[in-house]
């Protein structure tokens, strides 16, 4: 019987690796994708780092709907753009130390030759500090000049266009295919 | 002897034609849970148009939510707690026809007839993103689901054709 949910490549960080992990030459064979991540970033003062996400290296139009509660506050943010390629949360550069956040990123009917989006469910957890944390969901809708399937996916702490972010060490990431049939 | 799959699709429906609403019905009862995966295409510009679902084609006020969700700069939650004719799952369409949005959508124990059936969604699109966590009333099986653009389940065909849905069954053992 085929394997209907597959594991297709994971990266475990021995070190902190800046610009993250980048899962390339992602195969044709399957419906739709599942990542599944426990992650911190090193972003400076912030106990909870945005996830950057990058499909298939284009530096195009993004457009995101972040939903997040921090603490007791909640907001929603996002917009288009070339800098609106945040989706989900991990642990930030100033969480405990060993504390990782952890998501799902949901990228379905991604042979498709039209639009691209994806989802995610995701949070930074709590820990002993009282520190401020996330939680969120999210959706990302990838540039329009994607017209074939995704065939790479980055995903890094935060950064910019010019300015990548870091995955700490210790951090997993497990990318899955998923069949239809 | 190769492992016993746990996690295999029941079925797969790319939607033909712009339509209001479909149903997937004579679902496998040989799993334990049940996981829904969509990509809705809007087939028209409806920016916060939602998207709504049936269980075994109950029409009665059989459904309750609890629902979080928002946009760009909007956010809100709303608790449904008169019962519907209909469980919305938050995967809200885009802003333009042809925009697309990505769903999941949990069945936990769905063959169980001890009681009523949990229903927890996600979805996304580029207008709006949100969770629902809703329940079906009813204590049989869940053999049928079906899915709308509108809540009386008439309307506008605003599910685009290429519109995919798969079903998966998933075995706890």
């Amino acid at each position: 019987m085929a394997n209907t949910y597959t594991l297709i490549q994971s990266y475990t960080l021995a070190s902190d690796t800046a610009n993250g992990v980048t899962f390339s030459n992602i195969p044709n064979t399957y419906t739709h994708l599942i990542i599944n991540m426990s992650g911190r970033g090193t972003r400076s003062t912030y106990n909870s780092d945005d996830v950057r996400i990058t499909i298939n290296g284009s530096t195009g139009s993004y457009s995101n709907i972040r939903l997040y509660g921090t603490n007791n506050t909640s907001s929603a943010d996002g917009g288009a753009g070339s800098g609106q390629t945040y989706l989900g949360v991990v642990a930030g550069g100033t969480a405990t130390a060993n504390v990782f956040g952890n998501g799902e990123w949901f990228f379905p009917n991604y042979l498709s030759s039209t639009l691209k989006n994806a989802y995610a469910n995701s949070g930074s957890v709590e820990s002993s500090n009282g520190a401020l944390y996330q939680m969120g969901i999210g959706s990302l809708s990838a540039p329009t000049s994607i017209t074939g399937a995704i065939t790479s996916i980055k995903l890094e702490g935060y950064g910019s266009v010019s300015n990548n972010g870091t995955l700490t060490a210790g951090s997993t990431i497990y990318l899955y295919g998923l069949k239809s049939t | 002897m190769p492992a016993a799959q746990t996690f295999e699709p029941i079925v797969t429906y790319t939607v033909p034609s712009d339509t209001n609403s479909f149903s997937l019905n004579s679902l496998s009862q040989s799993y334990d849970h049940l996981l829904i995966m969509c990509n809705i295409k809007s087939a028209s510009s409806g920016a916060g148009l939602d998207y709504y679902m049936r269980v075994n084609g109950d029409t009665s006020g059989n459904y309750v939510a609890t629902r979080m969700g928002g946009g760009t700069s909007s956010k809100s939650t709303a608790r449904q707690t008169s019962g519907s004719s209909y469980q919305l799952f938050y995967c809200v369409a885009g802003s333009n026809a042809g925009d697309w949005t990505a769903g999941q959508i949990w069945i936990p124990y769905y063959t169980s007839t001890n009681g009523t059936k949990s229903i927890l969604t996600n979805g996304g699109s580029n207008a709006d993103a949100g969770k629902t966590s809703g329940n079906w009333g009813g204590t049989s099986a869940v053999n049928a689901v079906s899915f709308s653009s509108d809540a009386a389940f008439v309307g506008s065909a605003y599910i685009g054709a290429g519109s995919i849905f798969t079903i998966y069954g998933i075995k706890g053992a």
